[in-house]
């Protein structure tokens, strides 16, 4: 007994030493960590999280720097990758919204920041290591693949939260819909990456709703409020069972009172949703699956 | 003893077959992690004016600008200034929480942040429920954790990891249910270490499972699965904390399924663990009745049956319930939720008696309700009505608690009966029902509106104690009163009836009058010392109490009773104080003197 134990204890020091699987652990730790600090409603917290958001970057350029082999031997590697490219994105996009709040100092442009440069970071490991077209070339799993996808969009929308001119902020906008879009089509129906995409998606037409507001202009041009209300309603109707009490399914979810949290509130900053009638007909029309 | 080559040599392998199985275990751990995913920062500032003018031009935000003529007058306006703004974005966020008809409940009376105050990300899992049950099973997952709490355990135990010994066929029959793909995607992860502890540890305490390896294992396997299914029903979306507070429950449950069903299982194994296609549905059944009251959605049911199943009493329940299912399969018929419901019917009825609703009498009276009930199902339940509230027994146990929660008299009195004592008068209770279902059935002519024989006849005799306050007596003579009264109204239900008035006093049913008399004649003093000692005994005026009313009731059959009669008990009672004689050697003249008046 006492040389299984010897071995035991062997056996779990060798996993943990010789693995690097065990330091990937440590770096998605630090990124929990960093997401949870982001959640504190502190006016540090985005400091805080900014900040542990580049301490999972070093940890994890780390173990692809040091690892890559195995990691991709173990199947793995797509998930450091998309681990580095969520952390890139938070990076840009808390720099952005300091940049975009006045805390960096204004003689910078966007282009030359530190924000643009994150941004720009973002997009070229994206391209490197998930191909907006074409295969990707490493394996990612269901979500991790998604997740990838929908940071195309992401993307976009923070280079539309960087813009002073809202025409030009728009366009972004349009095009990070049209890639989040592009996630969802590309996602299975059943899977709760789903509801995520959605959530982003909404999060730009928030964005967009705001930027429009009052803008002349952009109405005249179609590309006003009304096309948002138009987009809300048919990401609404898509998700209609992650936040209609009496349409909720549970195959799907695996946490429903998180969805019904998240959803509910960007109900309440989209200002509206869409009754049950006008999703069956949507559904009915072809507009949405 | 120093190991020899051949030990180190399968010690080297089995620690090189070890290492692999772990390192896999790691990479799926790392690969399938459930990740939050944040949302982007804004410039909007999350609800805003623009949210707040766009709900207000909708159907129920319209309605809210008629009834408010600030909200009307700052919605008119175009260039609002920046505190106005704010202003419309509270009044629209206070508007919101309770005007919006689809809004859940636990936003609308949220405690907690405001619904403009929630930080939002969601965790998501690698795999969809599809995908995960094709890739990894819990037991994969869990695979580390329990490796090492069994090396833990069995280190204690030297020998126990034996195909030979119980506890080593528990462990196997464990691991065999938790490998499952079932139940990838649960969070058995959390709570299979306490599992295996609890089942492994029963079956150890339990020396009739020697011997019995299939039945071990398939009894083990059964109740794991039935728990595991609970921990995915109910505790799946619940924070880590709660999950554990609820595991706790899970692990006793598992604990006390073993111990409460071990004899029983091995005295009929078959009929209890089912074969092929019944396999393991009685053990769900009950294992998934208990697990719902204890660890299900409801907060105050979880707390009241906590209260109830504390201790020894959960494994008394889960031992009646399966035994009582095991004798009459049709209890499960009426389905699990018929089952769950008479145990909340009996706990409710008790928790009207705050001194009585404890964890020693919870139990007991459910296993004698289950125990009658199994036995007679189709005379008590109407197994297509599947409502405990047309269950007699539970008709009864209601009447009964109601009856001796209530004060009577005008001294208010009420009775103090031990658990023993009102388990007692349960099965009283319970055996009249089943001799004549009647006894829970509105009778004309008996009792007030609402009023059931069986209560009756009980307020009937609690009526008479508490005349003289029940101190005179004890409550083996309560208890033997109301067996009579419940008897003899079997026998005569002219006895339930009042007694018409005279002017010598009020209508009272014709149990209380009799009673009565039995007492004023008793305890009126006249008579003498000598046979006041013998014959005011709590155990002679038991007797008294019973040939009188014996009595009574075979009058009744001749002839209606009458207040007449009533006062010929008192004065027959005193002539039988008086002569000193034993009350059954009266008994023929007191029948007479009935018969006469």
């Amino acid at each position: 007994m006492r040389l299984i134990q010897s071995l035991y204890g062997v056996f779990f020091a060798a996993v943990i030493a010789g693995c690097s699987t065990y330091n990937l652990q440590q770096a998605q730790d630090s990124y929990v960590d960093a997401v949870a600090s982001e959640q504190v409603l502190t006016l540090e917290s985005g400091v805080t999280a900014l900040a542990q958001y580049k301490i999972t970057l070093v940890m994890v350029d780390e173990v692809i720097q040091a690892d890559r082999k195995r990691l991709e031997q173990d199947g793995l590697l797509g998930v450091a990758y998309t681990l580095k490219a969520l952390t890139l994105f938070k990076i840009a996009d808390l720099e952005t919204d300091q940049l975009v709040a006045g805390e960096i100092p204004s003689s910078e442009t966007p282009q030359v920041s530190e924000a643009g440069t994150s941004r720009q970071n973002l997009l070229e490991f994206l391209r490197s290591v998930y191909p907006e077209n074409g295969k990707p070339p490493v394996v990612y799993g269901t979500r991790d693949s998604a997740v990838m996808r929908s940071l195309y969009g992401l993307y976009d929308y923070i280079g539309g939260r960087a813009e002073t001119d809202a025409a030009a902020a728009i366009r972004w906008f349009r095009s990070a819909i049209k890639q989040l879009e592009e996630a969802h089509s590309r996602a299975p129906a059943t899977h709760d990456v789903q509801a995520v995409i959605a959530l982003y998606e909404l999060t730009v037409l928030a964005e967009w709703d705001w930027r429009a507001d009052g803008n002349q202009n952009l109405l005249e041009d179609g590309q006003g409020n009304d096309l948002v209300l138009q987009n809300t309603e048919k990401v609404l109707c898509r998700t209609e069972s992650l936040w209609r009490e009496n349409r909720m399914k549970q195959d799907l979810g695996f946490n429903n009172r998180e969805y019904l949290k998240a959803f509910w509130q960007k109900i309440a900053i989209a200002g509206t949703k869409p009754s049950e009638s006008k999703c069956d007909s949507m559904r009915e029309n072809g507009e949405i699956n | 003893m120093s190991p020899n080559v051949s030990t180190v040599m399968f010690a080297i392998e089995g620690g090189m077959r070890l290492y692999a199985a772990g390192k896999q275990v790691y990479v799926d751990k790392t690969l399938a992690r459930p990740m939050p995913l944040p949302m982007p920062s804004s410039s909007s500032g999350g609800i805003n004016h623009v949210s707040a003018r766009r709900w207000f031009s909708g159907e129920t935000g319209q309605s809210v600008v008629r009834k408010n003529s600030r909200i009307a007058a700052l919605l008119g306006r175009t260039n609002l200034k920046a505190s106005e703004k704010g202003e419309l974005v509270e009044l629209y966020i206070a508007a919101f929480l309770q005007y919006e008809p689809e809004l859940p409940d636990e936003f609308r009376f949220a405690t907690g942040p405001r619904i403009d105050e929630l930080q939002t990300f969601i965790t998501i899992r690698q795999w969809s429920n599809a995908e995960a049950s094709k890739k990894i099973t819990a037991l994969q997952r869990i695979a580390g954790t329990l490796v090492n709490i069994s090396i833990d355990y069995f280190l204690e135990a030297p020998g126990a990891l034996s195909d030979n010994k119980p506890e080593g066929r528990a462990l196997r029959a464990f691991l065999e249910a938790i490998d499952n793909k079932d139940f990838a995607g649960t969070p058995v992860e959390y709570l299979a270490g306490d599992l295996l502890i609890a089942i492994v540890e029963a079956v150890k305490l339990e020396p009739q499972l020697i011997g019995k390896g299939d039945t071990t294992e398939k009894l083990v396997r059964n109740i794991t699965t039935s728990l595991s299914i609970s921990a995915s029903t109910y505790l799946k979306d619940l924070p880590t904390k709660e999950q554990r507070q609820r595991g706790e429950w899970l692990q006793l449950i598992a604990y006390s399924m073993v111990k409460g069903t071990a004899g029983t299982v091995l005295s009929n194994p078959q009929k209890i663990l089912g074969v092929s296609k019944t396999e393991g549905v009685v053990i769900k059944a009950v294992g998934g009745t208990v697990a719902d009251l204890l660890t299900g959605a409801d907060d105050n049911r979880r707390l009241q049956f906590a209260k109830l199943l504390s201790g020894d009493g959960l494994e008394t329940v889960i031992k009646a319930t399966l035994n009582a299912v095991t004798d009459n399969p049709g209890i499960l018929k009426i389905g699990n939720d018929g089952l769950k419901k008479v145990l909340i019917e009996v706990a409710d009825e008790l928790e009207l008696i705050p001194e009585l609703f404890t964890e020693d009498l919870y139990p007991e009276l459910v296993r004698l309700l289950l125990e009658k009930s199994s036995a007679n199902l189709s005379l008590i339940w109407d197994i297509n009505e599947n409502n405990p509230k047309k269950h007699l027994l539970v008709i009864a146990s209601s009447e009964l608690m109601k009856q001796l929660s209530m004060t009577h008299g005008a001294a208010k009195w009420k009775p103090d009966l031990t658990h023993a004592q009102a388990l007692a008068v349960a099965e009283i209770a319970f055996d009249a029902v089943l001799d004549n279902p009647c006894w829970v059935k509105k009778i004309a002519g008996v009792g007030g509106a609402g009023e059931k024989p069986l209560g009756v006849a009980i307020a009937a005799i609690l009526q008479s104690f508490a005349m003289v306050e029940g101190g005179r007596f004890n409550n083996e003579t309560l208890l033997v009163a109301l067996k009579v009264g419940i008897s003899t109204g079997a026998k005569e239900i002219a006895l339930l009836k009042k007694v018409p008035k005279a002017e010598a006093g009020d209508a009272r049913v014709a149990i209380t009058s009799a009673v009565d008399a039995i007492f004023n004649g008793v305890l009126d003093g006249n008579s003498n010392a000598r046979s006041q000692w013998h014959q005011a005994r709590n155990s002679a005026i038991s007797v008294a109490i019973a040939v009188v009313l014996e009595q009574l009731a075979q009058v009744a059959v001749e002839k209606d009773i009458k207040q007449a009669q009533i006062l010929k008990i008192e004065t027959s009672i005193r002539d039988w104080l008086d002569r000193d004689l034993s009350i059954e050697s009266v008994a023929m003249e007191i029948r007479a003197e009935l018969l006469a008046a």
